[in-house]
């Protein structure tokens, strides 16, 4: 496996991760014990780091953390929606 | 890209710093409260691998602030899944009264 397709298995990964995540918040409707604050810093920390990929011109890290930042804020939005929400 | 004055190494510094701080409220809670209520260990577990995948690309890309950022992301992202497992049917007082 040459490292370039480890960055793109990585990716991939990154991907495929969010979507039991988002999946779980929006079957339950509640954010139950996802913390806030740790959703809410993930989100700013994608945004940073995004740019940075952006000025490094790395294609892996661009795609990796483009995806990142938009389910960290798809995730922000729903765990808002859902604080402390009873099922 | 020209980001003037702004030296662009200092957005991947600030990003990985946030990175850091981001996990420790969520790391806190589920060691603290013993409360896995919401978290996803398919996630986690996804997140884990993924984190040291692009750690090895980063480190044969010689780009040490993702290297830094990735390894990191997977011990967090690996603690996270290790505690969320334990807890996973466990709740803390205030996320069994919101179920």
């Amino acid at each position: 496996m040459t490292p370039h397709w480890v960055g793109m298995v990585g990716t991939a990964l990154v991907m495929a991760a969010f979507v039991p995540q988002i999946h779980l918040l929006l079957k339950s409707h509640k954010a139950g014990a996802l913390n806030l604050k740790s959703t809410m810093l993930n989100m700013m920390a994608s945004l940073s780091l995004f740019a940075y990929a952006i000025v490094r011109d790395n294609t892996i890290f661009i795609v990796t953390l483009g995806f990142q930042l938009a389910a960290a804020i798809v995730i922000l939005v729903l765990n808002i929606r859902y604080q402390d929400r009873a099922s | 890209m020209n980001l003037g004055h702004l030296n662009a190494h200092w957005l991947g510094y600030l990003g990985t710093a946030l990175v850091i701080i981001a996990y420790v409220p969520q790391i806190r809670h589920l060691m603290k409260m013993h409360c896995g209520d919401g978290i996803s260990i398919a996630a986690y577990a996804l997140w884990t691998v993924s984190s040291a995948f692009l750690c090895v690309y980063a480190i044969y890309a010689k780009e040490h602030i993702f290297i830094a950022l990735q390894g990191y992301h997977a011990v967090a992202c690996g603690l996270i899944l290790l505690f969320g497992v334990k807890y996973r049917n466990s709740r803390c007082p205030m996320h069994r009264k919101a179920n």
